[in-house]
C-alpha cells in the first residue's frame, strides 16, 4: 500500500480538486497541491481561508467531501485501514498544544508508541529521552504539563508527534498561542526538523520563519490556493493582487 | 394484679381480663400466671445473659451504683469485641504504612481484597451438615453485616455498570445510546423502594425461574441498578467536560477510542467527578435500610425488631436509634474522608492547577 516518498520527484502528498462544506459553508473550494518529500511548506493566509480546516482534511481530522487526497500512495478514503495507515505516517502539532495533563511529559510522549506500536516501555522511554533532548527540554522528563510553560508544552508535543516516528509532520499554527519571547524556542525546534530533512506543512502567521525555512509558501483565501511559490518569488515578486494586499497589511 | 404495679416506669402494657380469660396479657403477667400453676422456676447455675438479665432499676442508685450495675457488664461484654477492633485497627494503619513504601503490600492487600470476598460470604453461608460452618440462610442474615454487604455489593457492582452505561450514553451508535438513554431514564425515574418491591414480588411473575433466586441476591440487583443509573449520569457530567483537542490529538496520534477512553477520557472525567460518585456511594449506603421494608433485616429493621416487637427492650427506643444513627455517621463520614484523600491524592490536571 504504501510506496517509498524516497524519490524527490514522486509526491508524498497529493491533492486534486479538494472541496468540503460545513453545512452550506463552502470552505475548501477545487484545491490542488502537491507536496514533495522533504519538503517544507508554509501555509499562510486570513483567519477563516480554510488553511487549518485543509491540513486537518489530511490527516482526517476533517472529511472533505470531494476529490482525491492520496498520502504516500494510500489515498484518503472511508476506509479505516487506510486512515489507520495515513495517520501512523503524519504526525500533527495544534495550536493549543492538547497534551494531556493528567499524565507527566514522558507518559504523554511514550503512551502512543507503548499501547498502538506496542514499544516496550524502556525502548519507548529511551527514545523519549532522546526526542526531548533534540526539542531541547531533556530535565523535564517527569513534570506534569501545567508545570511547564507554552513554549516547553509546545516543544513537548512536537516530541510527542515525533515518537510515532511519522513521515510528514503538520503543524496548524503552533506559535499562535505563545507569549511572543517563547515563540523563538519552538521555531528554532522546527527550523531543526526542516533541516534534518523532515516534510513538513506548517500553518502559520510567523513571516520570518516562512522566508528563511520554507521550500514553498502557499497563499490561502476563502478557501483556495490563491499563489503558491519560492519565499524568493512571494515577498519578493508575488504575482496576484490578493497577495499583496495580503502581505501589505502582514508586513 | 395489674402489670404496672411490677413495672415501675408505667410503660403500660394492656391488660385485659374479660370473663376470667386474659385477653392481652403482659410478660410478667404470664409468668406470675405459669408460677400460679406451676410453681417456682428451679434456680439454675448459669450467668444470666443480657436479654435474660434486666437492668432497669426500681428507686435511685448513685452514680457509682450505676456505673457499677448498669455500665461495667457492657464493657465485659463487649471487650472481646473491643480487642478485634483494636486488632484490625492496627492491621489496617500497618498496611497503610507500609504500604506507602513497599509495592507488595499493596499487591497483597489488593489481592487480600478480592479474596476476601468470595471466603467471607462462604464462611457465612456455611455448610450443611456441618458442625464447624453449619448452614446459614441468607434469610437470616441481618443487621450491620447484611448492610454492610448490600454496599459493598452495590458500590462494586454499580460502578463498571454506571460508567459503561455512561459511555453507552454518548456512543455513536443508535442502539446503544437508546437502550442505555431508555435503562438510564427508566431506574432514575421511580422510587428505589418501588424497585425493590419490584424485585421482590412482580419479576418472579415474569421469570418463573427467578422467584428461587435469593431474596438476597435480588435485591443487590435492585440496588446496583439503581445506583448504576445515578452513576451514569455523575460520569457523563465528567466525561463532557474533557477538551475535544485531547481527542483530537489523541486521533492524530493513532489511538483507536478504546486508547482512547481508557488512557485519557476516563482518568480525567472520573478524577473530576470523585465527589459526586463517593456522594452517591453514602446516599446507597443508606438506601440499604429500605430493604426492610421488603423483609430483610439489616441494621434498622433488626433495631426495629428489637424495640418495636421485643417488650423487655420497647423503653429503649431513643437509645437505640440514637446509637444506629451514629453507627450511620461513622461510617458516612469515613466514605467523605475517603473522597476527600481520593481527591488530593490526584495526579496531574487535579494537583498541579
Amino acid at each position: 500500500m504504501g510506496e517509498n516518498g524516497g524519490r524527490s520527484d514522486e509526491p508524498i502528498i497529493f491533492c486534486e480538486g479538494v472541496n468540503k462544506w460545513f453545512g452550506n459553508f463552502h470552505v475548501l473550494k477545487d484545491v490542488d497541491l502537491e507536496v514533495a518529500p522533504r519538503e517544507v511548506l508554509v501555509i499562510i493566509g486570513p483567519s477563516g481561508s480554510g488553511k487549518s480546516t485543509f491540513i486537518r482534511c489530511i490527516n482526517r481530522l476533517e472529511e472533505h467531501q470531494e476529490g482525491t487526497i492520496i498520502v504516500d500512495g494510500i489515498e484518503l478514503s472511508h476506509d479505516v485501514r487506510n486512515i489507520a495507515a495515513i495517520r501512523s505516517e503524519i504526525g500533527m502539532v495544534f495550536q493549543q498544544f492538547n497534551l494531556f495533563p493528567h499524565l507527566t511529559v514522558l507518559e504523554n510522549i511514550t503512551l502512543a508508541p507503548r499501547f498502538v506500536r506496542r514499544q516496550p516501555r524502556r525502548e519507548a522511554d529511551e527514545i523519549a529521552a532522546q526526542l526531548l533532548d533534540r526539542v531541547g527540554i531533556p530535565e523535564q522528563a517527569r513534570k506534569y504539563p501545567a508545570q511547564l510553560s507554552g513554549g516547553q508544552q509546545q516543544r513537548v508535543a512536537i516530541a510527542r508527534a515525533l515518537a510515532m516516528q511519522p513521515k510528514i509532520m503538520l503543524f496548524d499554527e503552533p506559535t499562535s498561542a505563545l507569549d511572543p519571547e517563547m515563540i523563538k524556542e519552538v521555531l528554532d525546534v522546527m527550523k531543526e526538523l526542516a533541516e534534518s530533512g523532515m516534510t513538513m506543512l506548517v500553518v502559520t502567521h510567523e513571516m520570518g520563519f516562512a522566508r528563511e525555512v520554507a521550500d514553498r509558501i502557499v497563499l490561502f483565501d476563502e478557501g483556495r490556493i490563491v499563489e503558491m511559490g519560492t519565499p524568493q518569488h512571494f515577498f519578493d515578486n508575488p504575482q496576484h493582487e490578493r497577495t499583496k494586499l495580503f502581505l501589505s497589511q502582514i508586513l | 394484679m395489674r402489670d404496672d404495679e411490677l413495672n415501675d416506669t408505667n410503660q403500660g402494657y394492656a391488660w385485659l381480663k374479660m370473663d376470667g380469660v386474659e385477653l392481652f396479657s403482659g410478660q410478667e403477667a404470664q409468668t406470675l400466671a405459669r408460677i400460679e400453676e406451676y410453681g417456682m422456676p428451679p434456680e439454675v447455675e448459669h450467668e444470666l445473659d443480657m436479654a435474660e438479665n434486666d437492668y432497669r432499676f426500681v428507686g435511685p442508685r448513685s452514680f457509682g451504683e450505676f456505673i457499677s450495675v448498669q455500665v461495667s457488664p457492657l464493657f465485659g461484654r463487649v471487650a472481646p469485641s473491643f480487642v478485634v477492633g483494636t486488632a484490625l485497627f492496627v492491621n489496617g494503619w500497618l498496611i497503610g504504612v507500609l504500604g506507602k513504601r513497599e509495592k507488595s503490600v499493596r499487591r497483597a492487600a489488593l489481592a487480600s481484597w478480592i479474596l476476601a470476598f468470595p471466603a467471607i460470604l462462604i464462611i457465612l453461608h456455611g455448610f450443611e451438615n456441618s458442625r464447624l460452618m453449619p448452614l446459614v440462610p441468607t434469610s437470616v442474615w441481618g443487621g450491620l453485616l447484611l448492610t454492610m454487604l448490600l454496599t459493598i455489593v452495590g458500590i462494586t457492582a454499580s460502578f463498571p455498570l454506571g460508567v459503561a452505561l455512561a459511555l453507552g450514553r454518548r456512543s455513536d451508535l443508535p442502539a446503544v445510546k437508546w437502550t442505555c438513554t431508555i435503562l438510564i431514564e427508566t431506574i432514575r425515574g421511580v422510587p428505589l423502594i418501588t424497585i425493590l418491591f419490584m424485585a421482590k414480588l412482580i419479576v418472579p411473575f415474569f421469570w418463573s425461574q427467578l422467584s428461587d433466586l435469593d431474596l438476597t441476591i435480588r435485591m443487590m440487583i435492585g440496588l446496583t441498578l439503581f445506583s448504576a443509573a445515578y452513576l451514569a449520569e455523575n460520569v457523563r457530567g465528567g466525561l463532557q467536560i474533557i477538551p475535544h483537542g485531547q481527542l483530537e490529538a489523541a486521533r492524530a496520534l493513532g489511538l483507536n477510542p478504546l486508547l482512547t477512553t481508557t488512557f485519557i477520557v476516563l482518568p480525567q472525567a472520573l478524577r473530576a467527578v470523585i465527589p459526586a460518585i463517593v456522594g452517591q456511594f453514602i446516599s446507597l449506603f443508606k438506601d440499604t435500610s429500605l430493604v426492610a421494608l421488603v423483609g430483610l433485616f439489616e441494621l434498622v429493621g433488626i433495631v426495629d425488631i428489637i424495640v418495636s416487637g421485643q417488650p423487655i427492650y420497647r423503653p429503649y427506643q431513643r437509645e437505640a436509634y440514637i446509637f444506629i444513627a451514629i453507627v450511620y455517621f461513622i461510617i458516612s463520614y469515613a466514605m467523605s474522608d475517603v473522597s476527600r484523600r481520593l481527591e488530593e491524592s490526584g495526579a496531574g490536571s487535579l494537583r498541579h492547577q
